[in-house]
């Protein structure tokens, strides 16, 4: 099995990578490749990790709870480093506020700590986060590790969200508790058959240490 | 019934003269204003200068930090700086003056968070790690042997404070601990947080003493009497910081309710009279609440 970069030397022999750069040397296309490779994928955007984290949560990928009021919501995303490659050994933490804007304290409702396949993709099933007075834009909690990764501790916010009014693009900076654009996230809905849930995909990638 | 001090700005962190007489506070516009206790009249405002944060107070000094990092220290009595010193490195987002001998623990940074030590010209010591997300509280011992940290990954740092060594760290808690307080006498940590559970740990081992649960709100500060037999808690509501709460006052031994009294929302600071006799209440509103406890 090759390397992908005796692959890319591979192809730079013969001539497949090279149009429009015969001036430059294999070596320097090759590097030129590789800067490009780098920085094929931003690190994602930190945020803060804020006072409710609590230790201990299960490995739940479902933390909608039966009875409960609030918008279903699925979350995906996939977990990569900065080269775009799959992450192994990745633990996702993820917590948020219930519909009424309460963080359970005391317990493990709306927390989970997933161990992520070495897919490197996660899903779970939750409800959309409520709002509460003092941090008023929707949020779920971020605490990302990973072998031989920079710990990474963000936030997923909702581009429905009023507290954007309707313009997230423009909005983001509001009162500064979203500290990126890219961690808002588009949400999709889906209306049946069966019940309707909103969903949003928030991808992650992680740096290397 | 309290009696109020009436502010003309929003108070938070409180500190009590040596003599007991006068009551300081630091103001949500950035200022530490003085009072009589008796009468309630203002005495005195310390304004700092541009770029200066003020972050903590004692009976007779405040701290602040410049945007560049520069530390200062203001006597509260001439409203003068008596001490700049100008660390290397990141600036500090959190701080914590040693009582005995003018040097400084110092933590930074975001995600993963570093806390070194500072000497009296400035010059770094050492440099630790401390925990994730950000530094909950801090506090040195009475005498100055000792630092903790607690981060808001749940953990607490204790160090030796001379070089750093680790003397035990706390992971056992499973939420950030908002306040902790070194009891007068030095012997006893006591820590409160999220879990609305008031924790005391042995300030030699670090190991956990006991536990006064199932407040009604989380805790937001803390106070030992100054005889260290009381311990005063102040808390806040999960869904708005702007609910009224309760001050309770413990006694340390038995974990008794010895008092519990009203405050207005979310509560700043609780720190009790020189001599125990008091406890002032600070809400982040334009006044301070002085209870009797004795």
């Amino acid at each position: 099995m090759k390397t992908r970069r005796e692959m890319i030397e591979n192809c730079i022999v013969r001539g497949t990578l090279l149009a429009g750069a015969t001036t430059l040397s294999n070596n320097q296309l090759l590097a030129f490749w590789e800067q490009g490779e780098a920085h094929a994928h931003k690190p994602t955007s930190t945020d803060v990790l804020g006072p409710f984290y609590r230790k201990g949560a299960p490995n739940n990928t479902t933390l909608r709870i039966n009875g409960e009021p609030g918008f279903p919501l699925r979350v995906t995303g996939k977990v990569v480093n900065t080269k775009g490659q799959k992450v192994h050994g990745v633990k996702v933490e993820m917590w948020q506020a219930d519909y009424k804007g309460l963080y359970d304290v005391e317990g493990n409702r709306y927390r989970t700590k997933l161990e992520v396949a070495d897919a490197s993709e996660y899903a779970i099933e939750t409800i959309l986060p409520g709002h509460y007075d003092d941090r008023p834009a929707q949020h779920i909690h971020y605490l990302i590790t990973a072998p031989g990764h920079k710990t990474l501790i963000t936030q997923a916010y909702f581009a429905t969200d009023p507290f954007f009014d309707g313009d997230p693009d423009k909005n983001f900076g509001k009162r500064n508790i979203v500290k990126s654009r890219e961690l808002v996230r588009p949400v999709a809905l889906y209306e049946g058959p069966g019940p309707s849930r909103a969903s949003i995909q928030f991808d992650i990638c992680l740096e290397t240490l | 019934m309290a009696t109020s001090i009436n502010a003309d700005a929003n108070v938070g962190p409180l500190a009590f003269s040596v003599d007991g007489k006068s009551i300081h506070g630091l103001c949500q516009d950035l200022k530490v204003r003085t009072w009589n206790v008796a009468t309630g009249a203002l005495q005195a405002t310390l304004t700092f200068d541009k770029d200066d944060s003020p972050s903590t107070l004692t009976a007779s000094t405040a701290l602040s930090v410049a945007k560049d990092g520069t530390l200062k220290t203001w006597d509260l009595a001439t409203g003068k700086v008596t001490r700049t010193t100008k660390p290397n490195g990141p600036r500090a987002r959190r701080s914590a003056p040693s009582p005995t001998d003018g040097r400084f623990f110092i933590a930074h940074g975001e995600t993963e968070i570093k806390m070194r030590a500072i000497d009296q010209m400035g010059k770094e010591e050492y440099v630790v790690p401390s925990g994730l997300g950000g530094i909950a509280s801090m506090a040195v011992s009475p005498d100055g042997k000792n630092v903790v940290a607690a981060s808001y990954d749940a953990d607490i740092r204790a160090w030796n404070s001379r070089n750093g060594e680790l003397l035990r760290l706390i992971d056992e808690l499973p939420v950030s601990m908002f306040d902790m307080k070194f009891s007068p006498d030095g012997k006893m940590l006591a820590a409160g947080g999220a879990d609305k559970t008031l924790y005391f740990y042995d300030a030699k081992t670090f190991r956990q003493l006991r536990t006064i649960p199932k407040l009604p709100e989380m805790i937001s500060a803390l106070a030992f009497s100054p005889d260290g037999t009381r311990i005063a808690t102040g808390g806040f509501n999960e869904i708005t910081l702007k609910m009224a709460v309760k001050v309770h006052v413990f006694d340390v031994k038995s974990g008794a309710k010895v008092h519990v009294f009203d405050a207005k929302q979310r509560v700043s600071s609780v720190v009790f009279a020189p001599d125990g006799r008091s406890l002032a209440v600070s809400t982040g509103t334009k006044s301070i609440e002085v209870w009797q406890v004795a």
